[in-house]
């Protein structure tokens, strides 16, 4: 009886190893056999077609019919297959890969001949967005600088890319010469125009960029007709330029401040994420006024905050003692949002139908501190409202640098913003007022001129 | 000579196990559940004990030992305990053999005296020892059966950091169905990487993105599913850090989500606190600070845990490798 049980427990260990049993695989190999003539004569055909398209070389594994499935799938479709890059690559049907059961793998191809990665086609490149040298020769040199700066991460914040973007364009300006045949205006609009859509491929615009560089296209459209010197008209848009930095930037910043204050107080635990220069400039101006208060930041692997310049901000002048601050993984934010009062996050954009655009992972965020019942308050100026309604981060593609694909095929899109719900948000700081999300309408109605960008 | 030495390797491979998890040097639950298994085995081998009494009391201990020497790993004692529970059945089984057979009850009131020492339980409890082992080894592959069950064609699944059973749950579910993953590459150890690379491998068109970006992706995920490292006894997770928001994120969406897990990770420990300070893992937070600011370090204070706790109500269903289950079991 016992030996028995041993014996049932070895078999049960050999047997219960997964299917197919021995059987199978000897009947596989006699069908493979059989079946290498005729396979021949199709992968070479194949092999024609797709002369140009390099392969991945086959993997090793017997039991997969996928190897068939993409190569013929991309045959069936025929489209313009340049932008096909990120599509996974056919594995070459090799005449020695031994690929089981075509039967079934041509039922499969029936079913779904046009389909690719539902996830992958989301992040395709669109077509003419892509960086092209001639965009490039056409573009005015410190456009292209700032640009790459932008693109590499060298100038971050919404409000420094701004900046800096519109000290370009006031070089650009002092430098511009009309050409002839056309008038200072429309010379100098059109080739505005025409260099930030090539700039556009360089680099994504944030909304920030955007707004200011449509304010800029509209006003010179309104300019009355030069009869005048040129001089008198560069001189007039490069004043407009510098008031709109420092009404919309840098005085909306100092608005945004003394309305934040009211929102930090003593003893208060703040979780704070996507910092941009509104919210910095709130953080050290509480730190300044003695305000003791403490800090849980939020670190991704991406985008890591300088701490120590941070916490040299951070010090109190009076009594020499920096701030408490924390950092916790992106991860484990969770770990934290019990112990804090309030959640505070730098918005880059407004939207009409109330969601706002922030870093990547404010969304989520927003909902850990919603189901903790902790008020999520974002910070956001007036100029980075934007009259569109996304739903999702897909609308703003324009804002997601280029993904680079890996060479082992899988997709690694790097999404640096993202759209939080209105329902997820307490309450929006903006320079004119304290706002609720879906407060945008009202706020164009109220405020005079300035229309905000329909990008 | 024999037992002598039969004696000092158990003694000597429970004192290995320890040392390893004092000093953190194991990589999987599943490997310290192997350990502990064959340590198991070797005491029941050797001669140090007469009746069931003493092997319970015995692996008693050694569970209470094992915790203590790393408190955030359950698998040892889980399958420790659960030997325990194999031990006493065996030994109902044969004190009840040849007359009839007793169903054991709960509420029953004659109380078993395991002392009594019975001649063929050595090899009965070895025998058992011999199936939870296979069991262990095939834990994943057991999981993976099932798999063609829960996933239908041309969906789109969400996997969290790396598991190896639902890594084979996958690739046994491609070869039915075409389907697309989209693994979140979780802190601090960042392993979704290497889940990617072996997924393209079995031709499953993969999608790696941040940890932040799953609430922006999860519209389009028809379903999760994720391993876990400890099945609490509430339900709840013990699991990977960044679970716990990604599954918040999943309820807002209603995507289902599937929790697949082995049986030695089935444990019979409530958590203590949501926030589980006691049995947490913490390391080191290179990614977080670099050692340039180091000096800044007084003032800062950097965390880096490794699991999260996930309550029962954001887990849709429970598979294990013997069967399938919701929480509200």
């Amino acid at each position: 009886m016992i030996a028995n049980k041993m014996n049932q427990a070895e078999s049960k260990k050999s047997g219960s190893l997964p299917r197919p049993p021995p059987s199978e695989d000897i009947s596989r190999d006699d069908v493979r056999a059989q079946r290498e003539a005729k396979k021949l004569a199709k992968v070479a055909r194949k092999n024609k077609s797709f002369k140009g398209k390099l392969a991945n070389p086959p993997t090793s594994t017997s039991e997969n019919e996928h190897p068939v499935v993409p190569s013929t799938a991309q045959k069936s479709l025929k489209t313009g297959t340049t932008s096909r890059a990120l599509e996974v690559k056919p594995a070459e049907a090799n005449p020695s890969s031994p690929s089981v059961s075509i039967g079934v793998s041509a039922d499969l191809l029936k079913s779904d001949s046009a389909s690719s990665s539902v996830i992958h086609s989301l992040f395709k490149p669109k077509k003419g967005k892509e960086l092209a040298q001639s965009n490039v020769s056409k573009l005015y040199p410190p456009f292209y600088n700032v640009g790459l700066k932008v693109r590499n991460n060298v100038i971050r914040g919404a409000n420094s890319q701004c900046v800096k973007l519109l000290d370009a364009i006031k070089d650009y300006v002092r430098c511009y010469d009309v050409p002839p045949g056309t008038t200072f205006k429309h010379g100098l609009f059109a080739d505005l125009e025409g260099n930030m859509k090539n700039l556009k491929t360089v680099c994504p615009f944030s909304i920030s960029m955007s707004n200011a560089v449509q304010f800029l296209l509209f006003y010179l459209h309104d300019m009355p007709d030069d009869d005048g010197k040129v001089i008198d008209f560069k001189n007039e848009i490069l004043d407009v330029i510098d008031q709109y930095i420092v009404e919309k930037i840098e005085k909306a910043v100092e608005a945004i401040v003394l309305y934040g204050l009211e929102k930090i107080n003593d003893g208060d635990k703040i979780m704070v994420y996507s910092i941009t220069e509104a919210l910095m400039s709130l953080l050290v101006k509480a730190a300044e006024d003695g305000i003791s208060y403490e800090l849980i930041l939020i670190q991704t692997r991406e985008t890591k905050v300088e701490l120590a310049d941070l916490l040299e901000k951070l010090k109190k002048p009076t009594s020499d003692q920096t701030v408490r601050v924390s950092a916790v993984n992106f991860s484990s934010a969770l770990y934290k949002i019990r112990s804090c009062s309030k959640l505070l996050i730098g918005g880059h954009g407004l939207f009409t139908n109330g969601g706002v655009m922030a870093q990547s992972g404010s969304g989520q965020l927003a909902l850990v501190a919603d189901t903790y019942n902790k008020p999520v308050v974002f910070l956001c100026e007036t100029f980075k409202f934007c009259d569109r309604s996304p739903l999702d981060f897909l609308p703003l593609e324009e804002y997601m640098p280029e993904q680079f694909q890996t060479e082992d095929d899988f997709l690694e899109p790097k999404l640096i913003y993202d759209v939080t719900p209105s329902n997820l948000v307490t309450v929006v700081i903006t320079d004119i007022d304290m706002l609720p999300s879906n407060g945008l309408a009202a706020t164009l109605r109220v405020q005079e001129g300035g229309t905000p960008a329909k990008l | 000579m024999a037992n002598a030495s039969k004696e000092s390797q158990y003694i000597i491979l429970l004192q290995q196990l320890e040392i390893s998890l004092k000093r953190g040097r194991y990589v999987r639950s599943h490997e310290l559940a192997t350990r502990t298994l064959r340590l198991a085995e070797k005491y029941v081998q050797s001669d140090s004990w007469k009746n069931a009494e003493e092997v319970m009391q015995w692996l008693e201990n050694t569970a209470d030992r094992l915790t203590k020497a790393a408190v955030s790993e359950s698998a040892p004692s889980n399958v420790l305990k659960r030997l325990i529970k194999t031990v006493q059945e065996d030994f109902m089984t044969r004190k009840n053999q040849g007359r009839m057979h007793t169903i054991s009850r709960l509420d029953s009131d004659t109380k078993v005296d395991y002392s009594e020492e019975l001649p063929d339980l050595r090899s009965d409890i070895l025998g058992a020892i011999l199936d939870l082992s296979s069991e262990l080894e095939n834990g994943a592959e057991s999981i993976a059966e099932d798999a063609e069950k829960h996933i239908n064609a041309n969906e789109v699944i969400m996997t969290i950091g790396r598991s190896r059973t639902v890594e084979a749950f996958l690739k046994r579910a491609a070869k039915i169905n075409k389907l697309e993953v989209i693994i979140v590459k979780c802190g601090p150890f960042y392993q979704g990487k290497d889940l990617a690379k072996s997924l393209t491998k079995s031709k499953i068109k993969t999608t790696l993105i941040n940890d932040t970006a799953a609430f922006s992706m999860m519209s389009r995920v028809d379903k999760i599913v994720i391993g876990t490292h400890t099945v609490l006894a509430n339900g709840g997770l013990k699991a990977i850090a960044g679970c716990h928001q990604i599954l918040l994120t999943a309820k807002y969406f209603n995507v289902p989500v599937l929790v697949l897990a082995a049986s030695y990770k089935l444990s019979p420990e409530y958590p203590f606190s949501a926030e589980m300070k006691i049995t947490n893992r913490f390391v080191s937070p290179e990614e977080l600070i670099d050692y340039k600011d180091g000096d800044m370090i007084d003032n800062v204070q950097v965390y880096a845990p490794v699991f999260d706790y996930v309550p029962p109500e954001l887990v849709s269903l429970f598979i294990f490798n013997m069967y399938v289950s919701t929480t509200l079991n």
